[in-house]
């Protein structure tokens, strides 16, 4: 523990104290609540808002509204949150971390707070990692705020944006992290009203917030199009790749995972293109498929970096060990990748929409969150969000062991010690769970195990097929379960099994499906479900005499809390349990991280190999290593945030601004502000130095391309008795009045609603245009900024000063090219019946203007310009749903849920059918 | 310039940022006044006000902002740290070890941060002795006969060995603080304080001594030096350097903005440094041989002691020119440089990547090298050529030190405020 982390726990003491005097004034009024009729705990709910408009705080409310749902919670759900579920759910409501370990039913604290805040009729979103969560909590947590006369919504993919505005306008809303952020993105895309969804951001509760705040804070939510692409020089170059050597043709730095290509291997690569020089500036692309041609060689590694799954390169998540699909390596590095492999090369896609979860989550007034592991990076939730972690002891001791790390010199030695120890564990009966780093080194120890005759399931990014299944019986006596991180974060392992899972398994063994034969399924139900819960009853103690489950780590992962994820699927809810790490100087981390001395010392003391190492410079060496990639980690993660700020910062200028356009703010003096903005530009840049220097008549024919001039320069010159007499001032008025004129004549020839109609459009379409190449430029900007710090200069105020310029550039950019558009572009009138049949094109939905059955529309500016096909990738939890590639929402597969039917009209579930990787590609248009 | 300052004071958190390092700079200042304990305060500035110039210790006193020579309990100023960093940057060079932390990034910066807080105490400790005895014995201000401490035990010097080495550690915290909660890197803002504290004083005396018209030619001349340096400071040249990106869509991004910069005066201040301590040397043996009647004392005292003798200056403007390559050479290593670039995926157009950037980039170096060398030689003997000129004994408040760290450090903390500023003064496109 870092002094940081020690300072930072002395406030904890009296935090939690506060805590606990809340969950007692609870409890104290607890009575007068258990005595209420249904009715009147309800109509809490509209004297809470009542004394809330009467001017009390959240805060002051906060003792008797938890008491409200808490007794509310017992009568729907049938269960009582307990005291430190109170506790965290104040936590929550405080805007703090609350860290709560496995099973301690994080879900149910997150009721209190949402409720406590919905009060107060802004929002509340909760935050889960997937889909099928947030489904499940609204509906099931959902049933307490709709007791309590509160409106609750979801947020699904399948949503059309009408339906999704419905939802954020409840009380209160859950969904996942990646759809509030495409909403976001998508919000400030939209080019009418009314397909922005968001209503402010008052209040989050996000579930496994370090995942989501710590270990993706380097993948940000990107809406890209498609660009057009050299595809076939990606085989060309991953030929090339082939044909050079590590070290003599190129270096590679495994630590800092970069590459660098060395004179011989520049010749050979000259040689077989047979340019001149690989150097020159024409050649630049060639130098980046180059680079990425080598790295995806040395430094992506098939099975562990990614997975190929059909003619698909997919990444492997390394943090949760799922594969992340549709997600793609940026800069043409995922093509490279896909050469290696010989699998199709798909385009590159173009950003057109980016922003990191963290600055989103930092929109929010008020930010909460919960997770199992938060304790470790405590210093920097507080740094960064101003996020205080708070631990909630568990309801019932913990009773897990947490053994010594055994370590072993060599990598073999550690596996058959591993599987020396899973055989024996798998002869008393103990359930086992093996965490694996890899898809590969899951397999590797698979083999083994199959060698050895010990019956066992794998789950990994390549079989995951039945992970419900894999995960349910996880539990029972004698299971072996190989697992990569996939088992790590939210898996929920219970002893003896999951009554549910055990009870719909029997009841579909006898024939009975839920959704065909949905009655006597139900009927059926709960007398299966009694049965099975007391089969498991018991077997749950059987399991537990043996020790409970025993989760055993074949290496470290990259931080503490991955590894503490794992321990943490042993010992739910006081059961017993135990884990143990295997370690050997050959782990991937150890080998980049550790001292060269460590060996030394193995070598000197003779340890034989299969004899596990104890001895303390070892076990601090390791530490050692795990804390330098967690500090590297740190410091990159900083840096990006700092970096990012300067976006951050552009961002929220240009997408208010953005709004204000979109939400029909009248832009007449704007315009005619950008007008005179633009011809002084023009007319300051032209006339530097003497009259007689001036070359007008290129002045005249820039600005003609603006607007139609009526003045001439031979009559200016006149009026002002020759060019001498010319002045800088009375020549950028007398352009800007006539540029006035021209543009009232115009405005009169169109209409003056009309006009404001094609103002909005142009400029909508012209920001959206700039602002994606500006998106582009500050990113080229970032990367070669660190060049500066040679000149003593602090690169980020470099970029802070440079990004500032560009953005300055970037909006005389907009000016100039919107004055010049109003002018020129041509203005047609689209009927309403004409504009439906557009629309079907278009990737947005249909909605009324009955307001107006007319629709202005200015050419070249369709109002949704963007590239119609547009692709989501964000950091994901369970890899499955988040990404998608949608061609409009007029096409059917847009919106297709992974397990619903597909709409192709197969009967197959959709990720069977169009949405399988590799399946009938999804882009067919609108069928009627 | 003083608009941003103003600018920067209406807006709150720049506001409270700037607050909070003139706050840090007052009780810096304050402690340089303090005296450490047992010093008789009144004999001290009696011999302080006696000296006049030729003191081994003007340089660490400039830096010290007079601290030094009145045993205050910021004696030492920052003097220890930027030893001890330079120190640290040659060993780089030298010690594997180092190189392997210093390629590591950030962590390995931090590590090599934590051993020049070490060295520093270490420094500190030995200066702070020297000091100490040198008092004790009545050498640190010559030509001056009375007791500078109270009770002449080894208590009393211990207890101020210990005084002025917190002190020091300290003052780096304090710049350490002031990089973190307050604008502009807080080691150069304190350095910058007490090269100027010095500053009115000695013009002062200028004015005392020689008249109105020595003092407004003098103040001319700080200005144009100034403006040079302003200047100087500035220029740089930029090799450009493009990344290899994929262009998208059929427009090709990212014109000039990257480049290597490469000042015309890389080396900044130290080649200075150097020369000036090495010169010092002799010096410093003559002082404590004053009473020998050897030949070499006799020529050290004709040539070097004091610095208007011609042959001091040729020595002094060779030896910057020296240490000028000699520096540049540790501080731009152009490998290295080709090396980053490479693994980036960065290059110069034209030129290869490895040796040949390698070569280039040393090529341009040394050009670029040899004005600026010569222009740190001229500013540095801009005083030495005043002090003659005015006839002035005392130190020429002008100094190319000075101007170079004032200049340096006003720059650096003005273009620090000036994109905060910006960061909160962003403007839409509507107005």
């Amino acid at each position: 523990m870092t002094l940081i982390d020690k300072v930072l726990r002395i406030g904890e003491g009296k935090i939690l104290r506060q805590l606990e005097a809340i969950a007692k004034a609870v409890n104290a009024i607890e009575d007068d609540f258990v005595a209420m009729s249904d009715d009147e705990l309800r109509g809490m709910t509209d004297e809470f808002k009542r004394r809330l408009a009467d001017g009390e705080s959240l805060d002051d409310l906060m003792p008797e509204a938890f008491a409200t749902v808490r007794e509310a919670a017992k009568r729907v759900l049938g269960q009582r949150p307990y005291d430190v579920q109170i506790m965290g759910g104040a936590a929550l409501h405080l805007g703090n971390i609350a860290e709560m370990k496995t099973g301690e039913g994080k879900t149910l604290v997150s009721t209190l707070p949402a409720y406590l805040n919905a009060l107060s009729g802004k929002g509340v979103h909760v935050v889960t990692v997937n889909d099928y969560l947030a489904k499940y909590h609204a509906e099931w947590m959902g049933r307490i705020h709709h007791f309590l006369g509160l409106t609750v919504g979801v947020i699904t993919p399948d949503l059309r944006p009408d339906a999704r505005r419905e939802q954020y306008l409840c009380d209160i809303t859950y969904s996942t992290n990646n759809e509030v952020g495409f909403d976001y993105l998508r919000d400030n895309m939209a080019t009418s009203l009314d397909n922005c969804v968001q209503r402010g951001h008052n209040f989050a509760i996000v579930d496994e917030v370090d995942s989501i705040l710590i270990d993706e804070a380097r993948t940000p939510l990107i809406i890209s199009g498609p660009t057009q692409d050299e595809v076939h020089w990606y085989a060309e170059f991953a030929k090339v790749a082939e044909r050079l050597q590590k070290d003599t043709d190129y270096e590679v730095d495994e630590k800092k995972r970069t590459i660098s290509i060395l004179e011989p291997g520049i010749t050979k690569v000259e040689d077989y293109l047979g340019i001149e020089n690989l150097y020159e500036s024409a050649n630049t692309p060639l130098i980046s498929f180059l680079n990425n041609s080598i790295k995806a060689k040395e430094l992506f590694r098939n099975d562990k970096e990614y997975v190929v799954l059909g003619d698909e390169v997919l990444i492997v998540d390394e943090h949760t060990g799922r594969v992340l699909s549709g997600r793609r390596y940026n800069d043409g590095l995922h093509q490279a990748i896909e050469a290696k492999e010989k699998v199709t090369v798909r385009e590159e896609y173009q950003t057109l929409a980016t922003i990191t979860l963290q600055n989103y989550f930092r929109l929010y007034d008020k930010l909460a969150g919960m997770t199992g592991t938060a304790m470790t990076e405590a210093s920097e939730f507080d740094k960064i969000y101003k996020l205080g972690v708070v631990p909630i002891r568990t309801n019932k001791p913990m009773a897990r062991v947490d053994q010594k790390d055994l370590v072993y010199r060599t990598e073999e030695a550690k596996f058959a010690a591993v599987v020396d120890d899973i055989a024996e564990r798998h002869q008393t009966g103990q359930p086992v769970l093996v965490g694996t780093t890899s898809v590969q080194k899951s397999e590797l120890l698979s083999g083994l195990l199959k060698e050895r005759g010990v019956p066992h399931a794998v789950l990994n990014a390549k079989q995951h097929a039945d992970e419900a299944k894999v995960v349910a019986v996880a539990g029972h006596r004698g299971a072996v379960t190989v697992a990569t991180n996939m088992a790590g974060r939210g898996t929920d392992i219970m002893l003896g099994g999951s009554v549910d899972f055990l009870a719909d398994q029997e009841l579909r063994a006898k024939g009975l499906d839920p959704v065909e034969h949905a009655e006597e399924y139900e009927a059926a139900w709960q007398e299966t479900h009694d049965r099975v819960a007391e089969q498991v009853k018991a077997e749950h103690d059987e399991v537990a005499a043996l020790g409970g489950l025993y989760v055993l780590g074949t290496e470290r992962h990259e931080s503490r809390r991955i590894d503490n994820q794992l321990r943490g699927r042993s010992g739910r809810q006081g059961d017993p349990g135990e884990s143990r790490f295997y370690l050997s100087l050959g782990d991937d981390l150890m080998r980049l991280f550790k001292s060269d001395w460590v060996e030394r010392v193995l070598l000197a003391l003779k340890v034989p190999d299969d004899v596990p190492i104890e001895n303390k410079s070892v076990t601090k060496s390791i530490q050692s290593a795990q804390g330098q990639v967690e500090s590297q980690n740190f410091e990159s993660r900083k840096n990006v945030l700092k970096y990012d700020d300067v976006m951050s910062r552009q961002r929220e200028v240009i997408y208010a601004e953005r709004r204000a356009v979109l939400e029909g703010e009248d832009l007449t003096d704007q315009v005619r502000q950008m007008i005179d903005g633009a011809i002084e530009t023009y007319v300051l840049a032209a006339t530097e130095g003497f009259p007689e220097e001036w070359d007008l008549d290129a002045l005249w024919t820039a600005l003609r391309t603006i607007y139609p001039v009526s003045l001439r320069v031979d009559d200016l010159e006149r009026e002002a008795g020759g060019r001498d007499g010319l002045d800088r001032g009375t020549l950028v008025s007398d352009l800007q009045a006539d540029a006035q004129k021209a543009y009232d004549a115009r405005e009169a020839s169109v209409g003056p609603d009309r006009m404001r109609e094609v103002e909005r459009q142009v400029l909508l379409s012209v920001l959206d245009r700039k602002w994606r190449e500006h998106l582009y430029e500050m990113d080229y900007l970032r990367e070669g900024i660190g060049l500066r710090a040679y000149s003593q200069r602090d690169p980020l105020v470099e970029y802070q000063r440079e990004g500032y310029d560009m953005f300055n550039a970037m909006k005389e950019g907009i000016r100039e090219e919107t004055v010049g558009f109003l002018f020129n572009v041509e203005v047609q009138e689209v009927d309403e019946d004409e504009l439906e049949d557009e629309h079907d094109h278009d990737d947005h939905e249909h909605h009324d203007h009955e307001h107006d059955h007319r629709h202005v529309r200015a050419k070249g500016f369709e109002p949704h310009a963007e590239p119609q096909q547009l692709s989501y990738s964000a950091p994901s939890e369970d890899g499955e749903v988040e990404v998608r590639t949608e061609r409009g929402d007029d096409s059917p597969y847009a919106n297709a849920g992974r397990n619903e039917v597909c709409p192709c009209g197969s009967g197959k579930k959709y990720k069977r059918c169009h949405g399988a990787p590799g399946g009938p590609t999804g882009q067919i248009s609108r069928v009627g | 310039m003083l608009g941003a300052f103003v600018n920067a004071f209406r807006t709150p958190d720049l506001r409270k940022k700037l607050l909070f390092v003139l706050f840090i700079v007052a009780i810096f200042r304050l402690g340089s006044q303090v005296p450490a304990p047992g010093v008789h305060v009144a004999n001290v500035q009696e011999c302080f006000n006696s000296i006049e110039d030729g003191s081994i210790y003007g340089l660490i006193n400039l830096f010290s902002g007079g601290a030094l020579l009145q045993l205050t309990i910021f004696a030492l100023g920052v003097m220890p740290y930027i030893t001890a960093s330079i120190i640290l940057q040659l060993l780089v060079v030298v010690i594997p070890r180092l190189e392997a932390l210093k390629k590591e990034g950030q962590s390995g910066q931090a590590k090599i941060t934590q051993y020049t807080r070490y060295l520093t105490l270490a420094l500190a400790v030995l200066q702070a002795t020297g000091i100490v005895a040198l008092a004790r014995t009545g050498n640190l201000l010559p030509n001056c006969n009375r007791d500078l401490l109270y009770r002449d035990s080894w208590q009393t010097a211990a207890l101020m060995v210990i005084t002025m080495t917190a002190g020091t550690a300290i003052i780096m915290w304090f710049g350490e603080l002031i990089t973190e909660k307050g604008i502009g890197n807080g080691m150069s803002i304190l350095i910058f304080t007490q090269v100027v504290a010095t500053f009115p004083a000695s013009l002062w005396a200028v004015q005392q001594s020689e008249g109105p018209w020595v003092f407004g030619s003098v103040i001319l001349i700080g200005l144009i030096v100034m403006a040079a340096v302003v200047f100087i400071e500035q220029a740089q040249r930029r090799i450009p350097v493009q990344y290899a990106r994929r262009m998208v869509g059929r427009k090709m991004f990212g014109g000039s903005s990257t480049y290597v910069p490469l000042k015309v005066n890389q080396a900044g201040i130290i080649p200075v440094i150097f020369a000036s301590s090495l010169l010092y040397l002799p010096t410093m043996a003559v002082q404590f041989n004053q009473d020998s009647q050897s030949q070499w004392v006799q020529w050290i005292s004709t040539y070097f002691v004091r610095g208007d003798h011609p042959l001091y200056m040729i020595a002094y403007f060779l030896l910057i020119i020296f240490f000028t390559y000699f520096y540049v050479a540790i501080n731009f290593n152009p490998q290295e440089v080709a090396d980053n670039m490479k693994k980036y995926g960065g290059f110069i157009p034209g030129i290869r990547a490895g040796k040949p950037t390698e070569e280039y980039l040393s090529y341009v170096l040394s050009r670029i090298t040899f004005p600026g060398a010569l222009y740190l030689g001229l500013i540095s003997l801009i005083p030495l050529v005043a002090l003659i000129l005015v006839n002035a004994n005392q130190n020429f408040p002008f100094g190319g030190t000075s101007i170079l760290i004032m200049v340096g450090v006003a720059l650096d903390t003005v273009k620090q405020i000036e994109s905060q500023l910006q960061q909160r003064n962003y403007e839409g496109f509507l107005r």
